[in-house]
């Protein structure tokens, strides 16, 4: 069963910043890229403003959810029943989980351990016992608790039986590209500040934690090597004058201790 | 049989401090030597309810108290807790020692757990 708080069926009247919440959700759910920047981008807004319109602490004007209304096509008179609710009426509890759920999926794509997590459960060596997972990722038993409880919550991970856990996200990824920052991966600091200081030049970031066999690591190992190599010769052979310098990073290293310990 | 309240949660952003104030406190004893590193709170006392700690994240939610109710089927519960109006914050999960639990608010948007014991 998914959660159900993903498809709220609850018909209107909500907030426009429920709406809002909700279409960012939807987006997020459909492409793991998706981020409140980008979101941002595609309503013409400052995504500070949006951050802030989205949280509840900055007010909607009638003439943003005019703008923001025509830019999603929402009726007109769908637009005037937000301007008026906007006017009118409090925030209810549903605003609070819908904001909740938002804040469940930007962390869940932006904190490296989530996606280990749920590529951990896939391990035949898999054991659903946070302590191990805790020891394996070396983070805290809380951390992978905290961590449980969000991918619980959004339907991502399922505890099917008492030895069963179940990744339901398929390959998350995590990717900077141009001047956004889509989601941040702990690896991915140095991209972060390579993709602030660009200067809207081309910059991209890319990086999935996913779970392999040990056979097809070094298979992977290789390519990655081979890739570089090819990058490398491509350049050798362009004949086009060089005006700007690049570092392309490649890594592939493994997240988990997964060393048998004593017992 | 009824549908008993069966246990407590405090969800706590640094459960070690407040385990530590109500064992300072109340003399509550903690252990978390279990699959879930779950901080169960042993009273004490054979009257009244035991419970637990479980963490929540920096920036989410806040600190609050949950109630445990013990019922037959967690999944047939979730399933009238959406005609009645409430809503599924976590859908039944299965416990790595067996028991099954779901979260759920109640129609005033309080969170609820509910605990199908495994045998």
């Amino acid at each position: 069963m998914k959660a159900h708080v993903l498809t709220d069926p609850t018909p209107a009247p909500r907030r426009f910043s429920q709406f809002l919440q909700e279409e960012l959700a939807m987006r997020c759910a459909r492409n793991p890229r998706y981020s409140l920047r980008a979101f941002a981008r595609y309503l013409k807004l400052d995504h500070s403003t949006l951050s802030q319109l989205l949280r509840g602490r900055r007010r909607f004007t009638a003439r943003t959810v005019e703008r923001i209304g025509a830019r999603l096509s929402l009726t007109p008179a769908v637009i005037t029943q937000y301007v008026e609710l906007e006017r009118t009426s409090p925030e209810s509890w549903a605003a609070r989980e819908l904001r909740q759920l938002s804040r469940d999926a930007s962390r869940s794509l932006a904190e490296w351990h989530h996606p280990a997590i749920l590529e951990l459960t896939r391990l035949t060596s898999f054991r659903p016992d946070v302590r191990w997972i805790a020891r394996v990722l070396d983070v805290s038993v809380d951390e992978v608790n905290v961590a449980v409880t969000r991918l619980a919550r959004m339907g991502l991970l399922d505890m099917q039986s008492r030895t069963t856990w179940i990744d339901k996200a398929g390959n998350a990824e995590a990717r900077i590209d141009g001047e956004s920052v889509h989601a941040v991966s702990a690896f991915a600091g140095r991209a972060r500040a390579i993709a602030g200081s660009s200067g809207g030049r081309p910059a991209h970031y890319s990086a999935t934690t996913v779970a392999v066999a040990s056979l097809t690591s070094q298979r992977i190992a290789e390519r990655v090597a081979q890739f570089r190599r090819e990058i490398g010769e491509m350049l050798e052979s362009m004949d086009a004058e060089r005006d700007h310098v690049y570092r392309l990073e490649l890594a592939f290293f493994p997240v988990a201790d997964l060393t048998p310990t004593e017992s | 049989m009824g549908q008993p309240v069966v246990q407590f949660q405090i969800l706590a952003r640094n459960p070690d401090a407040l385990t530590a104030f109500y064992a300072a406190l109340l003399g509550w004893r903690v252990n978390a030597d279990n699959a879930m590193g779950y901080r169960t709170v042993d009273t004490g006392s054979d009257r009244g309810i035991n419970g637990g700690v479980w963490p929540i994240g920096p920036t989410e939610g806040h600190p609050l108290v949950q109630l445990f109710v013990e019922v037959d089927d967690v999944a047939a519960s979730v399933a009238k807790v959406e005609q009645l109006g409430g809503r599924i914050v976590i859908p039944p999960q299965a416990l790595p020692d067996g028991d099954r639990l779901a979260i759920v608010l109640d129609t005033e948007g309080l969170s609820l757990g509910l605990m199908q014991r495994s045998g």
